[in-house]
C-alpha cells in the first residue's frame, strides 16, 4: 500500500520535473548565488577586516618590538645600571626613612647649621588603605618637620640645600626665629608598577631632555 | 470557441524568455561564485600573512626576553624620569624667593624671623639706626619689586615698633599664584 503511495507520488513529482524543468535550474542557480552571498561573501567581508586589522596591529607591534629589541641589546649595562640608580635614588619606590634622614643631614651640614629633631607621618605603610600625605601631579609625598640651628641666612641656605638633593623634596613652609627654624618639607616617592612595566613592549632610548635631566640629578646626588 | 490562438508562437516566446531567465541566471550564480572565490582566496592570503607576523612576533618576544632585566631597567628609569620631571616643574621656589628677599636687606640689620609659603615671605628685622629703614623702604624695596623677577604681586609693612635702641620692621611680601607648567 506504502509502495503504491510512494510510486504514485515519485510519478507526480516525474511530472511537474518535465513540465517545469526549464524554471527549476535558474532557480537552482538564483539560490546557490544567495547562498553563497549569505553564507561566503558577507561572512568572508567581516574576515577579511578583522584580518586587516589584526595585521596592522600586529605590524605597528613587530615595529614597537624591533625598535625596543635595537634599544636593548645596544645599552651599556653599567650606564643603565647607574642611570637607574640615580633615578630611584632621586624617586624611591618606598618611604625610605634612612635616605630621608641622610639628606637633611647632609644638608644641614653643607649649610652649616644643626640637624635638632625631625619628625614625620609614614602614614600606611601597606594596603589599599594606605593614606598619603600629598600628592603632586600622581606623585606622593611624605611630609617631613624638621628643626634646624644655625644663623639666619644657613636657615635660608639649608632649604636651598634639601631642595638640591636627593631624593627630590620641596620645601613647604619655613619658619625661623634668630637662630633656629622649623621646616616642612615634602619628600616625593612612587611605588613602581610592576604590572605596567612587565606589560610595556615599548622601550624608547633616553632622549637628550632624559640625559640632562640625568647629570641635574648627579649633581644633586651629594 | 476561439480560432486565432497561435500555440507555437506562445511557445517559442516563452522558450526565449526560459532562456535568457536561465542564461542571466546561470550568469549572476557565476559572477557570484568567482566574486566568492575571490574573498576566499584574499581571506586565506591575509590569514597566512597574519599567521606570519605572529611567529615574527613571537620569535621578537623571545630574542627580548634575554634582555628583560636590561628592559626592565631602561623602563623603571624612563618611568622614574617621567614622574621626576612633573615633580621638579611642579616644586615651588621658597628657597630662592628668601634668598632673594634677603639679598635686598642690607647687612646692617639683624634678621629676627623668617616665615615662608607658597603665597607670602614675611621677614622681620631690626637695626638701630633709622636712616637705614628710610633707605631700605624708599629706595632698596621699591627698585628690587621692579627689577624682580619673582613674581610679587605686593609688599606689606605688617608693623614698625621701637623698642630700646632699636627699631624693628615686618615685611611680608605676597606673590602672584604660580601657574603649574
Amino acid at each position: 500500500m506504502h509502495r503504491r503511495n510512494l510510486n504514485s507520488f515519485m510519478e507526480y513529482l516525474k511530472k511537474y520535473y518535465i513540465k517545469y524543468k526549464k524554471q527549476i535550474l535558474p532557480l537552482i542557480f538564483l539560490s546557490l548565488s544567495f547562498f553563497l552571498i549569505f553564507r561566503v561573501i558577507l561572512p568572508q567581508i567581516s574576515a577579511i577586516s578583522e584580518s586587516n586589522q589584526l595585521i596592522s596591529s600586529k605590524t605597528s607591534q613587530i615595529d614597537t618590538l624591533q625598535k625596543t629589541l635595537s634599544v636593548v641589546s645596544s645599552q651599556n649595562d653599567s650606564l643603565t645600571e647607574e642611570q637607574l640608580g640615580t633615578a630611584t635614588k632621586a624617586l624611591p619606590g618606598i618611604k625610605d626613612i634612612v635616605i630621608i634622614f641622610e639628606a637633611l643631614t647632609s644638608a644641614a651640614g653643607a649649610s652649616r647649621t644643626e640637624l635638632r629633631e625631625f619628625s614625620l607621618k609614614v602614614g600606611g605603610v601597606y594596603g589599599r588603605a594606605a593614606k598619603v600625605t600629598g600628592f603632586v601631579k600622581g606623585v606622593p609625598s611624605i611630609s617631613v618637620t624638621t628643626r634646624i640651628s644655625g644663623d639666619p641666612l644657613g636657615l635660608i641656605r639649608f632649604s636651598k640645600e634639601a631642595q638640591e638633593r636627593l631624593p627630590l623634596a620641596e620645601v613647604k613652609t619655613v619658619d625661623t626665629n634668630k637662630d633656629t627654624g622649623t621646616f616642612e618639607i615634602d619628600f616625593f616617592y612612587k611605588p613602581y608598577d610592576i604590572t605596567a612595566i612587565a606589560k610595556s613592549d615599548k622601550v624608547s632610548p633616553l632622549t637628550q631632555a632624559d640625559l640632562n635631566l640625568l647629570s641635574q640629578l648627579k649633581e644633586w646626588d651629594k | 470557441m476561439k480560432t486565432n490562438i497561435n500555440l507555437i508562437g506562445q511557445t517559442r516566446a516563452q522558450k526565449k524568455r526560459l532562456n535568457i531567465f536561465f542564461i542571466a541566471s546561470l550568469s549572476v550564480f557565476l559572477i557570484i561564485f568567482i566574486i566568492s572565490l575571490f574573498f576566499l582566496v584574499y581571506s586565506l592570503m591575509l590569514k597566512a600573512r597574519a599567521q606570519g607576523l605572529l611567529k615574527k612576533e613571537n620569535s621578537l618576544r623571545s630574542q627580548i626576553t634575554v634582555y628583560s632585566a636590561q628592559k626592565e631597567k631602561l623602563l623603571i628609569v624612563g618611568e622614574r624620569l617621567g614622574n621626576l620631571r612633573k615633580v621638579i616643574s611642579s616644586r615651588g621656589n621658597i628657597d630662592t624667593r628668601a634668598e632673594t628677599i634677603l639679598s635686598v636687606i642690607p647687612s646692617d640689620f639683624n634678621i629676627e624671623a623668617l616665615m615662608a609659603d607658597s603665597k607670602v615671605v614675611t621677614i622681620k628685622i631690626s637695626s638701630p639706626d633709622l636712616t637705614s629703614f628710610d633707605t631700605l623702604l624708599e629706595e632698596r624695596i621699591p627698585n628690587f619689586t621692579k627689577n624682580n623677577s619673582l613674581k610679587i604681586a605686593r609688599v606689606n609693612v605688617d608693623y614698625f615698633s621701637q623698642k630700646k635702641d632699636d627699631y624693628s620692621l615686618s615685611l611680608s611680601f605676597h606673590f602672584a599664584p604660580q601657574k603649574l607648567k
